[in-house]
């Protein structure tokens, strides 16, 4: 099996998750088919990941390309979450928003290369593994919050579920982003000798951190409840997607992964 | 004194409030995005990371909201006492949250409830029956907020000068490193550091594997000390001490090179000429053999039937001080001799040589103690959030409400006590 370009297994994840994203706005009795679109979307994702990881012998963490993969098959999992625990459990509203995070996400990979890369020595750790998995999940509990945060600050929420969901993915994200950071500035120590290099992709993600730490003291200390806390979720957006994908554009980070070579 | 006390009791609440935490969190946040984001895209590397750590932003923003912090934490010791020993009639859950369980309120069966579903601190008041469960999760908030503090302690200790030694040292297979000054060919420390200390290590083996595009995909280095056999690869270093780390960097050929006038002494001048390999370019030396000035270029050999020879290239300087080729590209077995142009070259052995990176701080530990903290506090609350359960009588029986920390309400909690009610008899 030969990875040169995106498969057709890719291409129909693409599709089946494009599909459930406009199903799940389907009328009330229908958006249960969106759902289970989106579920054949990420198995879709998931086989294509674990036949690629199969073929190259290595995790999917090499290349923005392999990275939108993971992401968005996070994304979609979480989303499908949504719709089955927690708040919404039984309701399509936060699915319906988070949905097209995970396809657009797996759609930017069609602007990099899909080829397999070679992993390089420094990237060859289960910490790394580990440190590149956690985000992702962070990085789709942290989109769920701000899906949960924009319903907030333009639905009526009388009662009172999207400032809940909001509050609770708030919790768990900024829980995640934090056990990213400190597995990211453990492989720093084993890598190069420093906690932290003050790189973009680090100072991007210190940014975020202290933000949402402003965002949940002023919930928790200060009562910020609805849509003032909603708007302070959202201000977070562009520093936690700077965070998470500015590595993919910016090559003078040790994040960029571009320059690696093709697998012979 | 009255007054004097008052004063003093009330900045010493202003430095613990959440107003000046959050405002000093606030500048922290202001100076990452608007000064040191967009020196990243100017200057990478030393001058954000010494900005980061200037004086400047220690004074104003870490030390700060390090006392901010301890302040807080102090302040509000007693609320976390009381949260820990706390029963569940100090939350209070609206009526609205509460869920009917079936059947008439009872004493005894919700106590019994309660506590097989593992709520402790049971209380029986006018109100119904109270617990809590999971009491100790408000630590995870204490051992975030300490892990915070270790963090810029750790900062403190980096920018202190005189404390932080980085050392590159390159060691062939057979030789030994000890950690002593002169055996360091690069190094950067602040101020009167002391070179970091290492016990005397030997390398014993060192190999490298390379992509086409001469990144190594894989390194991996053993040394030995004592009896003791130490590995390392380019993501797993050596803790020679607690604050003290040995990082492999890379891992090259050297061949031993000597070179000598025909004829003369044996051997007049030799070197370790780097043949850098993994990156297949060729590395040169400049040798002063006798009255005469040597060029030699040493590459490795890309030939599959001789692995270990090496190709050099030898020149030389002549009486106008010009430059004349003595020989060009002469593929050279170890041991074996190349005699040109009144010269002798040989290649004695060639052997793998490790680049190591020896890093020594005072702010490692206490910064492994921070990121171990500050990962496990946010992950106490999440995975064991506190729990309060109050089963109470309603106008058409007995309800149960409960009440997860941050959260508003648990359906599972609730439906799990309901399931306990049913089958307490």
């Amino acid at each position: 099996m030969t990875f040169a370009s995106p498969q057709p297994l890719w291409w129909l994840a693409l599709g089946l998750m494009l599909l459930g994203t406009v199903s799940l706005w389907l009328p009330r009795t229908w958006w249960w088919a969106g759902a289970v679109m989106l579920a054949a979307g990420t198995v879709a994702d998931a086989t294509f990941i674990v036949l690629r990881a199969v073929g190259v012998g290595r995790p999917p963490v090499m290349g923005t390309f392999e990275n939108t993969l993971v992401a968005a098959g996070a994304i979609a999992l979480v989303a499908l979450a949504c719709a089955l625990a927690g708040p919404f459990a039984g309701r399509p509203q936060l699915a319906r928003l988070l949905a097209p995070w995970a396809f657009s996400t797996l759609a930017y990979g069609l602007f990099f290369r899909s080829q397999p890369m070679a992993l390089e020595a420094s990237g060859r750790s289960l910490l790394g593994y580990a440190h590149a998995f956690v985000g992702w999940l962070d990085l789709a509990v942290l989109l769920a919050a701000t899906s949960a945060a924009l319903a907030t600050a333009v639905a009526k929420d009388s009662d009172g579920l999207w400032d809940e969901a909001h509050a609770r993915l708030l919790g768990i994200g900024f829980a995640l982003l934090t056990v990213t950071m400190a597995t990211g500035a453990l492989l720093s120590l084993l890598l190069f000798s420093e906690w932290f290099r003050w790189q973009v992709v680090e100072s991007f993600a210190a940014a975020a951190w202290i933000a949402y730490a402003l965002v949940l003291h002023a919930r928790l200390m200060f009562g910020w409840r609805g849509r003032r806390l909603a708007l302070a979720t959202l201000a977070v957006l562009p520093v936690v997607i700077a965070a998470f994908w500015i590595w993919s554009v910016y090559p003078d980070t040790y994040h960029y992964f571009e320059r690696a070579v093709a697998m012979r | 004194m009255a007054s004097r006390t008052y004063k003093k009791r009330s900045l010493w609440r202003r430095l613990g409030s959440h107003r000046l935490g959050q405002f000093l969190l606030g500048t922290w946040l202001v100076l990452v995005l608007i000064v040191l984001v967009p020196r990243q895209f100017l200057a990478t590397g030393e001058p954000v990371r010494h900005f980061a750590y200037s004086r400047f932003v220690v004074a104003f923003v870490y030390a700060p909201l390090a006392l901010a912090t301890i302040a807080c934490m102090l302040q509000r010791m007693p609320v976390l006492r009381r949260r820990l020993t706390a029963s569940g009639r100090q939350t209070s859950v609206r009526p609205d949250e509460a869920v009917a369980l079936g059947g008439s309120f009872d004493r005894d069966r919700a106590l019994l409830t309660l506590r097989k579903a593992g709520y402790r601190h049971v209380v029986i008041d006018e109100a119904g029956v109270s617990g809590v469960a999971r009491r100790f999760a408000p630590i995870g908030n204490l051992l975030l907020h300490t892990g915070l503090l270790l963090l810029l302690l750790g900062a403190l200790l980096t920018t202190l000068p005189g404390q932080t030694f980085v050392g590159r040292v390159r060691i062939a297979q057979g030789e030994s490193f000890d950690g002593s000054r002169s055996s360091y060919f690069e190094s950067a420390h602040g101020g009167q550091s002391p070179v970091a200390r290492v016990p005397a290590v030997t390398l014993t083996a060192a190999s490298s594997e390379v992509a086409a595009d001469g990144q190594p995909t894989s390194l991996v280095a053993e040394l030995r000390r004592g009896g003791r056999r130490i590995r390392l690869d380019a993501a797993t270093p050596w803790f020679a001490s607690l604050t003290t780390v040995v990082s492999l960097e890379d891992v090259d050929e050297t061949a031993f090179v000597s070179i000598a006038p025909t004829g003369g002494p044996e051997p007049t001048a030799s070197a370790e000429v780097l043949t850098d390999t993994s990156r297949r370019r060729p590395a040169s030396l400049d040798f002063a053999v006798a009255r005469g000035v040597y060029h030699l270029v040493a590459r490795r050999a890309l030939d599959a039937q001789a692995p270990n020879a090496v190709v050099v290239t030898v020149g030389g300087s002549t009486r106008t001080g010009g430059y004349r080729l003595i020989a060009e590209d002469r593929p050279l077995a170890v041991g074996a001799v190349l005699r040109a142009g009144g010269t002798r070259v040989r290649v004695d052995r060639v052997a793998p040589v490790a680049t190591l990176r020896v890093t020594q701080s005072p702010a490692t530990p206490v910064i492994a103690l921070a990121v171990l903290l500050c990962a496990l506090g946010p992950l106490l609350r999440l995975v064991s959030p506190r729990r309060v359960a109050i089963i109470s009588p309603g106008p058409d029986g007995a309800v149960v409400a409960v009440r997860v920390d941050a959260y508003r309400t648990s359906a599972a909690a609730t439906r799990r006590i309901a399931s306990i009610w049913r089958d307490t008899p």
